[in-house]
C-alpha cells in the first residue's frame, strides 16, 4: 500500500512538473507573440494602369516604376476583385516586381517549377515576388528572387502560406490573395507577422527535446562502464610471447558480386546571384 | 584486537602511512609485525607459483583467523571485523539503521590482501566530485551526514592465474575483386604461444554486484601483499560465498581475447589477413585455437569504500575503489529536479529554434512521432534491463548462490529471490504496457496520416501532434520511473547461515 501511495505521489509530482513547464512555456510564448503582432497596414502607394486584357492586368508603381501583374488564367477573381487587389500588390512593390498568377493547367507538374519558370520568363534577374494559386496541384506558392529573397525567406513564406490557406480551401481566393499581399507588405515594411503555430510547434518540440536530451545526459553521467581490457592488463602481471609464425595457403573461393552500375557522384551547380525563396501551402 | 605495544590502545591500519596507527599515543608500527592468529612460525610464505587446492592445503594456507561476524537482522547480510569492540550500527547491504547482531567465528584466511590506500576523506572527496555532475540526484544523496556513512570494507575476490602455451591454429582470409567476382584466399596461420596472465580478479561475494565490481576495478595486483589480519583493523570484510570455479571461464575467455588481439596486432606476418579462429574450411571453433588454462586461484581481499542508502523498499549503493579512488555509484533521479531542469532547457531550445525553424505541420508530426518512437525504444530496453537485473542475469555470483539455494530447497523456488513480483510491479507493468501500445498505435496513425492521407488542413496534423506529445509524456514518465528502478535495487535477502562456512 505504501509503495502504491509512493508511486502515486511520484505520478502527481510528474504531472505537476509537466503542468508547470507547460504554463511557463505558454507564458513565454504569449509574450513573444504579443510582442510581434502586426501593428498597422502600410500607407497606400499610387500606381498607373499600363495594360489590361481579359484576365491580365499590368500596372506600374508611380514612385519607382516597378510593375504589378495579375494573370488570372484560372479565372478565380472578378474584375472588381482584381482592381481591389492591385492596391495591396502595389504596396509590396517598393523594391521589386509583384505578380499574382492563377493557373488550372500546370504543365510543369509542380507549383514550384511553374512559379520559377513563369517568373524567369516575365522578369528574369529582377527582384520581385510571385504569388501562384495553382488549381491543378492545389497549391498556394510564393516565389521570391533578388532583394526580396533576403526579406522573404522560405520560412516566412511558409508562415504566410499557413496563415492564408484556409481562404483558398473555402474558395475565397480574393481574401486569400489580399491577406497574402498584406502580410508580404508587412514583412517588407519590417513588421512581424503572426505565426502562432510556429511558436506552438517550437514550444512542443522544445519540451520533448529537452526531456530526451536530459535523459541522455543522465545516462552518460550514471554509466557504469566495465574496465577496458588494456586497463585490466596494466594492473595484472602478464607476459606474452608468440614465436614461429607461419602462413600456409589452403584454398580460394569465388563469390559472384556484380559491380554496381550506378553513376559516380556529381554536384549540382550552386546558384549565383541573389538566389530565390519559396514557400506556401496546399489547399 | 591489535593493541599498541607502547600504551595498550587499539591500533588501526592507516591507509595514508600504510602503517598501524595508535590514536592514543600516536605511535606507528609495521602491520607485518602483528598477526593475532598466526604467529611467525605458523605463517607460511605464500607461493608465488601456480597452485591448486591441494598445494595450498599442503602449504598450510587453509588456516583461519578469529573474527566477529555482524549479521543484519533484516536482510541477513554479513560483514566481519577483527576488532572485538566494534559495534555495527547499520547494514551496508540493505541500509537498515539497526544494531547488527555479533558472534565470534573462525574466518578463512585469504591468501592476499590489497591494503586500503585511500582514506575516508579521499573517498568522500572522490564521491563528491562524481555527484557534482549528477544534476538530478536527490538532495539526500548530497548531505554530509549521508556521505559520512562510507564504510571501509575489504571485498573478497578470486584472483585467477591463466596460462597459454603450445601451438596456435588460426585461420586467415584475404579478399580481392576480379571482374564481377570476389576472390577470397584462405590461409592456415600457426605459431607457438607462451603467455601468462596472473591476478585476473572477479568478486567472490554474491552480495557485491558484478556490475559494480567490474566497473570498480581494476585493482593493481602488484600492490597485493600476503594476508595479515592487521590490515583489517579499523575496517570490515565481506564474506566470500562464491565458488572459485564460477569465474574461471571468464578469466580464460579474457586471456584468449587478449592473446588473439595481440597475435593479430603484433605479428607482422599475420597483419594483412583477417584473422579468425579455427583452421579448416570455413569452420570456426571458438576457444579451440589455443588452450587457455586456469592454473591458480587466489582468494584475496580488495579495499572498497561502501555506502548504501535505503528509500522505502529500494536501496542504492555508492562504492569507491579503496586503492585507486574510482567511484561507481547508483545515481537515481529526482523527478522534480529533472522536470525543472528540462523546463529551463526547453526555454533555451525554444529561443534557439525560433531563430531559424518554421516547421510544416506534417514535419512537426514526423518529429513528434520520431521522438515518441525513441522513448518507446528506451522503455523497451529498460524493461529488458529490469527483467535481467531482477533475474540476476549478468551477475554470475548471484546466479550461483540462487542455484545453490534452489537446490538446497529441493528445487523449489525461494520466495525471497528477486524473481518474485509484487502487486504494484504488476500494476506498473500493465500501465506501462498500455501506454506503449497507445504509443505504437499513435505512431502508426501518425505515419499513415503523413505518408498516405496527406490532408490539406493542418488541423489533423496538430491534433495528432498533441496526441503524440501526450503519449510521449505518459511514456516518458515510465522512462523516468524505470530509470529509477534500474538505478536502485530491491532490498537484498541473503539468508546466510553460519557466517564464513568455509572456515
Amino acid at each position: 500500500m505504501h509503495r502504491i501511495l509512493q508511486v502515486e505521489d511520484r505520478i502527481k509530482e510528474f504531472y505537476k512538473g509537466i503542468f508547470c513547464c507547460s504554463v511557463m512555456m505558454f507564458i513565454i510564448m504569449l509574450v513573444v507573440i504579443l510582442g510581434v503582432l502586426p501593428v498597422s497596414a502600410a500607407e497606400n502607394i499610387q500606381y498607373t494602369r499600363v495594360a489590361e486584357y481579359e484576365d491580365y492586368i499590368i500596372c506600374s508603381n508611380d514612385i519607382n516604376g516597378y510593375e504589378i501583374l495579375i494573370d488570372d488564367k484560372a479565372g478565380l477573381l472578378s474584375d472588381e476583385e482584381e482592381d481591389a487587389l492591385i492596391q495591396y500588390m502595389v504596396n509590396c512593390s517598393e523594391n521589386g516586381f509583384v505578380l499574382l498568377v492563377t493557373e488550372n493547367n500546370n504543365k510543369y507538374g509542380s507549383a514550384y517549377s511553374y512559379a520559377r519558370n513563369y517568373y524567369d520568363s516575365m522578369i528574369p534577374e529582377e527582384s520581385g515576388v510571385l504569388f501562384l494559386i495553382d488549381m491543378d496541384t492545389r497549391q498556394l506558392l510564393f516565389y521570391s528572387e533578388g532583394d526580396y529573397h533576403y526579406e522573404l525567406s522560405d520560412s516566412t513564406l511558409d508562415i504566410i502560406g499557413d496563415n492564408i490557406y484556409r481562404y483558398a480551401t473555402d474558395e475565397k481566393y480574393y481574401d486569400c490573395a489580399k491577406e497574402g499581399f498584406i502580410e508580404i507588405s508587412d514583412v517588407l515594411n519590417g513588421k512581424r507577422i503572426a505565426a502562432p503555430m510556429k511558436y506552438i510547434s517550437n514550444v512542443c518540440l522544445a519540451i520533448l527535446l529537452a526531456l530526451i536530451i536530459n535523459y541522455f545526459f543522465v545516462r552518460v553521467v550514471s554509466g557504469k562502464n566495465k574496465a577496458s581490457g588494456s586497463e585490466i592488463l596494466r594492473n595484472i602481471e602478464s607476459r606474452f610471447k608468440f614465436t614461429n609464425p607461419s602462413v600456409r595457403f589452403m584454398y580460394q573461393d569465388k563469390t559472384y558480386s556484380p559491380r554496381s552500375s550506378g553513376s559516380g557522384g556529381g554536384s549540382s551547380g550552386g546558384g549565383g546571384g541573389g538566389g530565390s525563396s519559396s514557400g506556401g501551402h496546399s489547399f | 584486537m591489535i593493541v599498541c605495544p607502547n600504551c595498550g590502545a587499539n591500533l588501526k591500519f592507516n591507509p595514508k602511512s600504510q602503517k598501524m596507527y595508535c590514536g592514543f599515543c600516536e605511535s606507528e608500527f609495521d602491520p607485518k609485525q602483528f598477526d593475532i592468529d598466526n604467529d611467525a612460525e605458523e605463517q607460511k610464505p605464500v607461493s608465488e607459483e601456480y597452485g591448486n587446492e591441494e598445494a595450498q592445503k599442503e602449504e598450510g594456507l587453509e588456516d583461519s583467523f578469529d573474527a566477529t561476524v555482524f549479521t543484519c537482522p533484516q536482510c541477513g547480510g554479513e560483514i566481519m571485523s577483527v576488532d572485538e569492540n566494534t559495534v555495527a550500527a547499520f547494514c551496508s547491504f540493505c541500509g537498515a539503521s539497526t544494531i547488527l547482531s555479533a558472534r565470534l567465528v573462525k574466518g578463512k584466511r585469504p591468501e592476499y590482501i590489497i591494503p586500503f590506500e585511500k582514506t575516508k576523506e579521499d573517498c568522500k572527496g572522490a564521491y563528491r566530485k562524481v555527484i557534482s555532475r549528477a544534476l538530478f540526484l536527490p538532495k539526500e544523496y548530497k548531505s554530509e551526514e549521508y556521505i559520512d556513512g562510507f564504510r571501509g570494507i575489504y571485498m573478497p575476490y578470486w584472483a585467477y592465474d591463466v596460462m597459454q602455451s603450445g601451438q596456435v591454429n588460426l585461420y586467415g582470409e584475404r579478399s580481392h575483386r576480379s571482374g564481377d567476382y570476389i576472390l577470397t584466399d584462405h590461409y592456415s596461420l600457426t605459431g607457438n604461444i607462451d603467455a601468462q596472465y596472473k591476478g585476473l580478479s572477479y568478486d567472490a561475494a554474491s552480495s557485491f554486484s558484478d556490475v559494480i565490481s567490474e566497473a570498480l576495478g581494476p585493482f593493481d595486483i602488484s600492490k597485493r601483499v600476503p594476508f595479515e589480519t592487521s590490515y583489517m583493523s579499523g575496517f570490515y570484510a565481506d564474506i566470500a560465498d562464491v565458488d572459485k570455479g564460477v569465474y574461471s571461464g571468464d578469466a580464460a575467455a579474457f586471456c584468449y581475447e587478449e592473446s588473439l588481439s595481440r597475435i593479430t596486432a603484433e605479428t607482422p606476418e599475420f597483419r594483412k589477413y583477417k584473422v579468425k579462429e579455427g583452421g579448416e574450411r570455413g569452420k570456426s571453433y571458438p576457444g579451440r585455437a589455443f588452450s587457455s588454462k586456469t592454473v591458480g586461484w587466489h582468494e584475496s581481499l580488495y579495499p572498497v569504500w561502501f555506502l548504501s542508502y535505503r528509500n522505502g523498499d529500494r536501496v542504492t549503493y555508492a562504492t569507491v575503489n579503496g586503492q585507486t579512488g574510482k567511484v561507481v555509484a547508483d545515481l537515481p533521479v529526482d523527478i522534480k529536479k529533472y522536470l525543472i531542469a528540462s523546463g529551463v532547457m526547453a526555454v533555451i531550445i525554444f529561443v534557439l529554434l525560433n531563430t531559424f525553424l518554421v516547421l510544416k505541420p506534417s514535419n512537426l508530426l514526423l518529429i513528434a512521432v520520431f521522438l515518441t518512437a525513441i522513448v518507446l525504444m528506451i522503455n523497451l530496453s529498460q524493461w529488458k534491463s529490469i527483467g535481467n537485473i531482477e533475474k540476476g542475469v549478468g551477475d554470475k555470483g548471484l546466479q550461483y548462490i540462487n542455484r545453490k539455494k534452489t537446490s538446497a530447497k529441493g528445487g523449489k523456488k525461494n520466495n525471497n529471490t528477486p524473481e518474485s513480483v509484487t502487486e504494484s510491479d504488476a500494476v506498473r507493468e500493465y500501465k506501462g504496457t498500455a501506454a506503449s501500445v497507445a504509443g505504437i498505435i499513435s505512431v502508426v496513425i501518425s505515419l499513415i496520416m503523413i505518408f498516405f492521407l496527406k490532408t490539406v488542413s493542418d488541423v489533423p496534423y496538430y491534433l495528432l501532434t498533441i496526441a503524440d506529445a501526450v503519449i510521449f509524456g505518459i511514456l516518458f514518465r515510465y522512462t523516468l520511473l524505470y530509470y529509477n528502478l534500474i538505478a536502485t535495487r530491491k532490498l537484498p535477502q541473503f539468508n546466510r547461515q553460519g557466517g564464513d562456512d568455509r572456515a
